[in-house]
């Protein structure tokens, strides 16, 4: 049912979102033909999906799961936000901080993520991950990713 | 004679110190992830593409392929000796396999799996040469339409082949299509669905929708589910199977072989398939059919044999006609376009070292797996002690790293977040979203084809249909519906759900 909606709603939305270009008359398909023939599919598929759910008693939805996705996915945010640091309108939020910070940041709260911590365990690990990825892709690769920018490195 | 001639060429390329080394790299990675439950090859192939920028493209794809069936080959570790397959297509080794180990046979059914593989990888090698020529020479005949309904009846093939509900699936393409229209159209320029992100005009990455929705969301998944890993206590005992579970594996690997090259060349995610018909039909031809699922060698013998030939001759419509039959081939046109190939039957002919120095190399990764996998399994058992709260951690920091340096972009980063949230809530919702991740790839070219064929038919809609003067497509198409029309016959489907759930 929700899968349904979701794709309904996706497919309205990719409509409006291609409605300011042009479809184009006859041979010529225009820029915006292919999108907008897709949302009227998506949306096809959606109802289809939706009478599905109504008509069929299929297995209840899983429950969904907060704490993997909020540090997961929060990791992932620092690691980008701090890499090269962040410029939000105009002002630095937060400055270029390099691989040797981001790298065990991002570890720690990943970490979090797991339902059993050690957190003596986690420290040492993130070091030595950190370490290990200055050397795989900075040293061995030269792969053009800051490590410690206020050193220019 | 031709074949051989071509062969001799790709062993040329292949047998390179550079290339060697690489083509040993992939294997080792491979094996590695495919060792480890919870990291697929998917995640890892999205997560090693920007490493292999550097490389040159033979040197690249060489090790990118030596990672996919390296994996299918690790696989059959982890299922055999704790009972949970490492990638979806050991899901039915895990049946016979494990029983063996608990009987004191570990070390047998490592041995024919490992013996199955290779001699299955080997003739899908030679068939991949074989057919190159030819399915090239007609793919090079199609025009506009001709390819573009080539494309749908794949996407449609996709869709029918994969596990779960059809029209989930057919969303999933759908929804795959639509994102590859973000950013500039090709003809006019026009950006499009960008909501004026100077960022999205490119278009989106594609490193990072694979990515987020395959390494991230999967990590989400296994963190919701506590695994509980019993690694084998027993000893696993010598490597070679005795004589007569040699003799008992011989037909099922020819079977296997046969039936997984088969199923590997169709569009759609065939290669996942062979293992599972392999193993139906030992069984039903079997003597003793209730010796299944009690340690018969019959059922490791038959579908790890059809596992690694699918695997390997799943290359053959991305070589020939450029269309990517799962989402690993997927990959590799990504890794093709970065190093600016596009695939297709042009390949062979512009770039014969690339295509036969590929195909000469799975066969000496075939080799090496080999080598791998018999004489190193005590490494790869202790692996298996990783706990996962220490894996994923790493794996998320690589995917970081990995897509950052594609672009020097944390914007790609952030990306990569949001498609693993939104692949996430997708799995939730009961898709699957490797039939996303076609439609992604082939979007732009379907697109492309579609305009171009209007275009020449002067908006004549018919042209796909035209039986008279376009036959090839009008069957296409036909086989398309066909397939959507049978797949939901209700017999069929319940067909359907008994091969995906044993």
């Amino acid at each position: 049912m929700m899968a349904g909606l979701f794709m309904v709603a996706f497919g309205l939305f990719c409509l409006w979102a291609s409605s300011n270009l042009t479809l184009g008359r006859g041979a010529n398909l225009g820029p915006g033909s292919f999108p907008r023939g897709l949302s009227f599919m998506l949306m096809g598929v959606g109802a289809i999906i939706i009478i599905q759910a109504l008509t069929v008693v299929g297995p209840r939805l899983e429950a969904w799961a907060i704490r993997g996705p909020l540090f997961v996915i929060g990791a992932v945010l620092i690691f980008a936000g701090t890499i090269r640091g962040t410029t939000l309108f105009g002002t630095t939020v937060i400055p270029p901080l390099g691989l040797i910070v981001a790298g065990p940041l991002t570890l720690i709260v990943a970490s979090l993520a797991a339902n059993e911590r050690n957190w003596f365990q986690t420290l040492i690990f993130s070091a030595a991950m950190t370490t290990f990825c200055i050397v795989l892709f900075k040293i061995a690769l030269r792969l053009p990713i800051p490590v410690a920018p206020w050193m220019n490195w | 004679m031709d074949m051989f001639a071509n062969l001799a060429l790709g062993f040329g390329v292949a047998l390179t110190i550079k290339n060697l080394g690489l083509c040993f790299l992939g294997c080792m990675i491979g094996t590695l992830i495919g060792v480890l439950p919870g990291v697929g090859p998917i995640a890892t192939i999205a997560m090693l593409l920007p490493i292999t920028f550097g490389l040159d493209p033979v040197g690249a794809l060489i090790m990118l392929a030596g990672i996919y069936y390296g994996a299918q080959y690790g696989g059959s570790t982890t299922a055999i000796l704790v009972n949970i397959p490492g990638e979806a297509t050991s899901v039915v080794t895990v049946l016979d396999g494990h029983q063996m180990a608990r009987n004191g046979r570990a070390g047998a059914a490592l041995g024919i799996s490992a013996i199955g593989s290779f001699f299955a990888g080997s003739v899908a090698t030679l068939i991949i040469a074989a057919l190159a020529v030819p399915l090239t020479r007609v793919a090079l005949l199609f025009g506009p339409a001709e390819y573009f309904s080539l494309m749908v009846m794949g996407l449609i093939f996709a869709v029918v082949l994969a596990r779960g509900s059809v029209v989930k699936a057919i969303a999933m393409v759908l929804c795959g299509l639509m994102l590859s229209t973000v950013g500039q159209d090709l003809e006019t320029g026009a950006d499009r669905m960008t909501f004026r992100w100077a960022e999205l005009s490119d278009g989106l990455d594609f490193a990072a929708i694979a990515m987020g929705m395959f390494g991230f969301a999967e990590i989400l998944r296994n963190l919701e589910n506590p695994e509980t890993r019993d690694v084998l206590r027993n000893r696993i005992g010598s490597l070679l199977p005795n004589l007569a579970e040699l003799k008992q594996s011989i037909t099922p690997v020819l079977r296997g072989t046969f039936i997984g090259s088969a199923l590997g060349i169709l569009p759609g995610n065939g290669a996942v398939l062979g293992p599972f018909a392999s193993y139906t039909i030992e069984k039903k031809i079997a003597k003793d059919p209730s010796r299944f699922g009690k340690g018969a060698i019959e059922g490791v013998a038959g579908p790890e044999s059809a596992n690694n030939a699918g695997a390997q001759t799943s290359f053959i419509p991305l070589l020939t006609l450029g269309i990517p039959p799962n989402a690993v081939m997927a990959l590799m046109v990504g890794a093709m376009t970065i190093h600016g190939i596009v695939p297709g039957p042009q390949v062979m002919e512009k770039r014969p070292d690339l295509f036969w120095g590929m195909i000469a190399s799975m066969w000496i990764g075939n080799l090496m797996l080999l080598i791998i996998n018999l004489p190193m399994i005590g490494i790869w058992v202790k692996l298996l002690k990783v706990p996962y709260r220490m894996l994923f951690p790493s794996i998320l920091m690589f995917c970081c790293i990995g897509i950052y340096s594609i672009n020097n972009n944390p914007f790609d980063v952030m990306m990569t977040a949001f498609f693993g949230v939104v692949g996430y809530a997708l799995l939730k919702m009961g898709f699957e979203v490797a039939p996303l991740l076609l439609g992604f790839v082939l979007g732009k070219l379907m697109e492309e084809y579609l305009r171009r064929s209007i275009l020449m038919s002067r908006g004549d809609w018919s042209v796909f249909v035209d039986i008279q003067n376009r036959p090839i497509s009008a069957v296409l198409i036909g086989i398309a519906v066909v397939m959507i029309i049978v797949s939901f016959l209700p017999s069929i489907n319940k067909k359907r759900d008994a091969v995906f759930t044993e």
